[in-house]
């Protein structure tokens, strides 16, 4: 499996919410498209619309990267813990600890000063009356 | 020589009799002459053509051009791609009596009623996995009668067949489907997937879905209100 297809089952994870998802491999018979499947667990009936909908945007990426059309298999929850249980558990450990992992990371970039940041420095000229009420109040 | 009647196994990937050289999904049925012939001459309905149908009253059906080149059609009739109500001879001898996948469509939607069946009492339970397959064989019979209708070619040559890989964006750039019904049928074609390949149990409300998305294609499909 190339980097490129491992690359877009991050991302393809990432869009629906973190699911594991896979490319079937082994599959027991023969239909278009076995070779251009992918798996998505954790995916109940009345998700699945909504997650098929969400693949839109990168549907073309998808299949430049598979070669074809992709067929899409959403496993239940129910189904993915029957079946598929020793997947699921092991790529969701590995999604916890790439997120420890980021954390602790020391950002090594110098990063520029945000537009709502704001330098204080010592007055320089005028060094004022010293007054610490507001001017409108000590006005009045 | 007299042949079998059968009605050709749609999805199955079986062909009736090496010598007839009709792929699956294919419009014709092979049967014996004598019957095709009586359906010809009006003595005898053809048991495979519905009276309901809603298709050309004038007793002309449209078939495809390639069923057309193998017939012994008139080049004049050929021109047009109709062939007689009764049916078209082949050119090896067989007759094939015209069928469209509209009816075919129908029925399965019919099927699908009666899988998602389950009683009250628990003796009957409904069969979500054939549902599924079925709602899916449903949209595609629809897509694929319009294309044929269209004169739309078959994308794979042996066998001859839409494949159900890429018919949703056919039939998108066809104009047959939009992008709704692109994601509905691309969606029934995955469940059926996994409802014939793999291990997982469909889940009702998944066939469910299913077959109300098959019910709105076919309805939009055939009765000439494409989406």
């Amino acid at each position: 499996m190339t980097n490129a297809r491992n690359g877009l089952l991050r991302r393809i994870s990432s869009l629906l919410s973190g699911r594991p998802v896979r490319w079937a491999q082994d599959v027991v018979g023969d239909y278009d498209g076995r070779d251009r499947t992918l798996e998505v667990f954790n995916a109940d009936p009345t998700e699945q619309g909504d997650l098929f909908r969400r693949l839109r945007p990168i549907r073309k990426e998808m299949e430049a990267c598979a070669g074809g059309p992709v067929i899409v298999i959403f496993h239940t929850r129910a189904e993915s813990v029957r079946l598929y249980s020793e997947f699921v558990e092991q790529a969701l450990l590995e999604e916890v600890a790439m997120d420890v992992d980021l954390a602790e990371r020391e950002l090594d970039v110098a990063v520029p000063a945000l537009g709502t940041d704001v330098v204080l420095r010592p007055r320089s000229g005028n060094p004022g009356t010293g007054s610490n009420v507001l001017p409108r109040k000590e006005a009045a | 020589m007299q042949r079998t009647c059968r009605l050709l196994p749609v999805g199955s990937g079986h062909r009736v009799g090496s010598s007839i050289g009709v792929g699956r999904h294919h419009i014709g049925i092979g049967c014996r002459q004598g019957q095709a012939a009586r359906a010809r001459a009006g003595g005898t309905a053809s048991p495979y053509r519905p009276a309901s149908t809603t298709k050309p009253a004038t007793g002309i059906w449209r078939c495809s051009k390639q069923l057309a080149s193998e017939s012994t059609l008139s080049t004049h009739q050929r021109r047009g791609a109709l062939v007689p109500a009764g049916g078209l001879r082949h050119a090896r001898g067989l007759y094939f009596v015209t069928m469209r996948l509209d009816e075919k469509a129908r029925e399965n939607l019919e099927a699908i009623d009666r899988l998602l069946t389950r009683s009250d009492d628990g003796c009957v339970e409904p069969l979500s996995n054939a549902a599924a397959s079925r709602a899916y064989y449903a949209a595609y019979q629809a897509v694929a009668d319009c294309a044929q209708c269209d004169g739309l070619a078959f994308d794979s040559k042996e066998p001859r067949y839409y494949r159900h890989d890429t018919l949703p964006d056919r039939a998108l750039d066809w104009g047959i489907l939009n992008d709704d019904s692109r994601d509905d049928l691309s969606r029934l074609r995955d469940l059926r997937v996994k409802a014939d390949y793999y291990e997982d149990q469909v889940h009702y409300d998944e066939a469910s879905e299913a077959a109300v998305m098959a019910q709105q294609l076919v309805t939009s499909l055939l009765e000439g209100t494409r989406r």
